[in-house]
């Protein structure tokens, strides 16, 4: 899950790595007090989990107490990436001489936490790896052996600092690399990492993401309805499900990431578009009335194909969910099904004894399912 | 042959005395698996389906010379079973768990390269060598998906590879060692390490690829072949190619992110090296067929 703005200045903060003095406003009083005990100018960045803040105008410079009012009073409860806005980080502005970029991430090809640094910061990473990729400094870490002090120094010397810049800099790196670890973080980043005139190294920014499998021991954090860009996704996560919104009309219900990945490229090969992703497999398989639920609740669906091909799924477990799943909501639409596995022809019995017709092939359902999404 | 686990493979079940342990201990045995010992801490002296338990895997390899483990170990403990195992000199690891922390399995990659082991998985349907073995959930039993044959299949999927198998053996041909890596971002095992198994094995005459969006495994399966370094025919059929960007598509490895591993990027890799990409999975059984001639 990813975490917002201010969270992880919070988490930095924690952990020694300065940040620029903010307040959290959430109205318009909120707003003023913040202004009243910081001073000017501020910089007002709205608090989302999706990127991108700066092009859609949600981050802003504020040289009077009503600009920043404006600004909170404006944003919040507007929507951005899925997300109603609903505070806004007021901080003081920074006196940038320099911005830098460091983060801690997994290189999953090697499985490997890695480092990653550059002297010049302030543009997403991807930007920078296209135009300057000679300038980002990877420093692999072995795991049990952590960050080095020698492996920062080469870091720091390969970015081009010295003296109390590299000293600086040093500090903030070994303790994002403690954050990382000891938060089961996927990401922490700091960009930009900005030098002030005065000579001060403060987090510009911090973006952090904790891996969701490492959330039963990290209990600060809980994971809501705003990680996910729609409420169907939510609802399904919730239920161990795995679901994503699509834009067409023929709901889908797979076992496998990969089968119903299968499903949803058969459906766009035949000419017809998918309403959704939906994953019941492994161990939810049990939960097809829930599944079903979800999948219904897309207005847009016409159609309902069902394709499981089960392993630690019975077909027949399969099949008897979802036959009582479907006797009890009554989904008044067509729905094709290839339920395949262990115990398959007794699944097949359940399911054409509630009128549904059964294919023995994934691709002729698929087809029979594009055609009645078209009638 | 066939290539991981064999008949004559001296196998420890950990988490034996759980539901899923005992449930699938069953099924294993039936698969001819040579199941030795299993291990639940706390339960030593009890017997699963004719299996003795032990209380520690020290002891289970002591006494049974245990080679390779199967754990159905809640994603918590997982770390903690798997370091008790190559502590204990077990080399061969297959870990079924979905759900295991991101580092942990970093720890747990580092110390088996150290120890030079291999862990399949996590989040995998496991290992089946047909005919011989099988380690997990592969449904060897469905007679219409697979039977020992020629062809080797390596995957980051489970149903999607029953659907695959199925027109291996409607084309004719059976399997040889079927390898699920799992559907995580940080496999235990990676395509490449598995193709030079393949490669080593005199029966596998041909191996066929699943891959899914995200992630490097099949480029550097291109990369390999390029080297020279697997020399066997090989099909790929790669699930996801209409999928969208920046979503986890059921697996977390599963995502295409900042425009990298997409479907498109991995077939075009994939072909240059002159590997068969199949558009659809009953496309792969006649194309394996007519590489074989």
């Amino acid at each position: 899950m990813k975490l917002y703005e201010y969270q992880g200045k919070e988490l930095f903060k924690r952990a020694g790595i300065p940040v620029p003095q903010g307040i959290l406003a959430k109205d318009e009083d909120g707003a003023r007090a913040a202004v009243a005990q910081m001073g000017l100018p501020v910089v007002a960045k709205a608090q989302v989990l999706a990127g991108k803040r700066g092009k859609a105008g949600l981050i802003r410079f504020c040289h009077s107490q009503d600009e920043a009012v404006e600004c909170v009073t404006q944003w919040i409860g507007r929507r951005h990436g899925g997300e109603t806005i609903t505070s806004v980080l007021l901080e003081k502005s920074l006196d940038i001489q320099k911005e830098m970029y460091l983060s801690v991430t997994i290189d999953p090809a090697a499985g490997m936490p890695v480092l990653v640094a550059c002297g010049e910061g302030g543009m997403e990473i991807e930007e920078i790896a296209s135009q300057k990729p000679e300038a980002i400094v990877r420093q692999p870490v072995n795991i049990f052996r952590g960050l080095r002090p020698y492996q920062i120094r080469d870091t720091v010397s390969e970015m081009g600092l010295s003296g109390e810049q590299a000293r600086s800099v040093s500090q903030v790196m070994a303790s994002l690399y403690g954050l990382f670890r000891s938060l089961d973080a996927e990401l922490v980043e700091i960009n930009p990492l900005v030098l002030e005139r005065d000579g001060k190294l403060v987090a510009g920014d911090a973006k952090v993401r904790i891996d969701d499998n490492s959330l039963f021991r990290q209990k600060e954090f809980k994971r809501g309805p705003e990680q996910f860009e729609d409420e169907l996704e939510y609802e399904a996560a919730e239920n161990g499900l795995s679901y994503v919104k699509l834009d067409g009309n023929i709901g889908v219900l797979c076992t496998g990431a990969g089968l119903t990945m299968t499903t949803l490229d058969l459906i766009h090969m035949n000419g017809g578009r998918a309403a959704n992703f939906m994953e019941f497999g492994g161990a939810t398989y049990t939960r097809s009335a829930t599944a079903l639920r979800i999948a219904l609740k897309n207005p847009q669906v016409k159609v309902l194909l069902i394709v499981t091909f089960g392993l630690v799924a019975r077909a027949d477990v399969i099949a008897e969910g979802l036959v009582k799943a479907i006797q009890e909501l009554k989904p008044e639409l067509p729905i094709v099904a290839a339920v395949r596995g262990t115990n398959e022809e007794r699944a097949r019995e359940l399911i054409r004894s509630i009128g549904i017709p059964t294919y023995d092939d994934t691709e002729e359902a698929v087809r029979r399912a594009v055609e009645l999404a078209k009638e | 042959m066939g290539i991981f686990v064999f008949k004559d493979t001296r196998v420890l079940v950990q988490g034996i005395t759980g539901s899923e342990g005992t449930f699938w201990t069953e099924w294993m045995l039936k698969a001819g698996t040579r199941i030795e010992a299993g291990v639940t801490p706390g339960k030593a002296g009890e017997r699963v389906h004719g299996v003795p338990v032990y209380g520690s895997v020290k002891k289970a390899v002591k006494e049974k010379g245990c080679e390779a483990s199967v754990l159905f170990v809640p994603p918590a403990f997982c770390k903690d079973a798997v370091f008790e195992a190559l502590d204990a000199g077990i080399r061969k690891l297959v870990l079924l768990a979905d759900g295991v922390p991101i580092q942990d399995m970093l720890e747990m990659k580092a110390f088996a390269s150290e120890v030079g082991a291999m862990i399949v998985g996590p989040n995998t349907s496991g290992v089946a060598t047909l005919g011989e073995a099988m380690l997990g959930f592969v449904p060897f039993w469905l007679g219409h998906v697979y039977r020992p044959g020629s062809v080797g299949i390596m995957t980051r999927s489970g149903s999607l590879t029953n659907e695959i198998a199925s027109h291996i053996v409607k084309a004719g041909l059976g399997q040889t060692t079927v390898v699920g890596l799992g559907g995580d971002p940080v496999p235990g095992t990676r395509f490449v390490d598995v193709m030079r198994l393949f490669q080593a094995d005199p029966k596998t005459e041909a191996v066929v690829l699943v891959g899914e969006p995200g992630g490097t495994m099949e480029e550097e399966a291109a990369e390999l072949i390029a080297k020279g370094e697997f020399t066997k025919p090989m099909v790929a059929f790669l699930a996801g190619r209409t999928a969208p960007p920046e979503k986890k598509m059921g697996h977390a490895g599963a995502i295409i992110s900042g425009g990298k591993g997409t479907i498109q990027g991995k077939t075009e890799a994939l072909e240059s090296v002159g590997v068969k990409v199949a558009m659809k999975p009953s496309e792969v059984g006649s194309m394996v067929k007519a590489l074989l001639g």
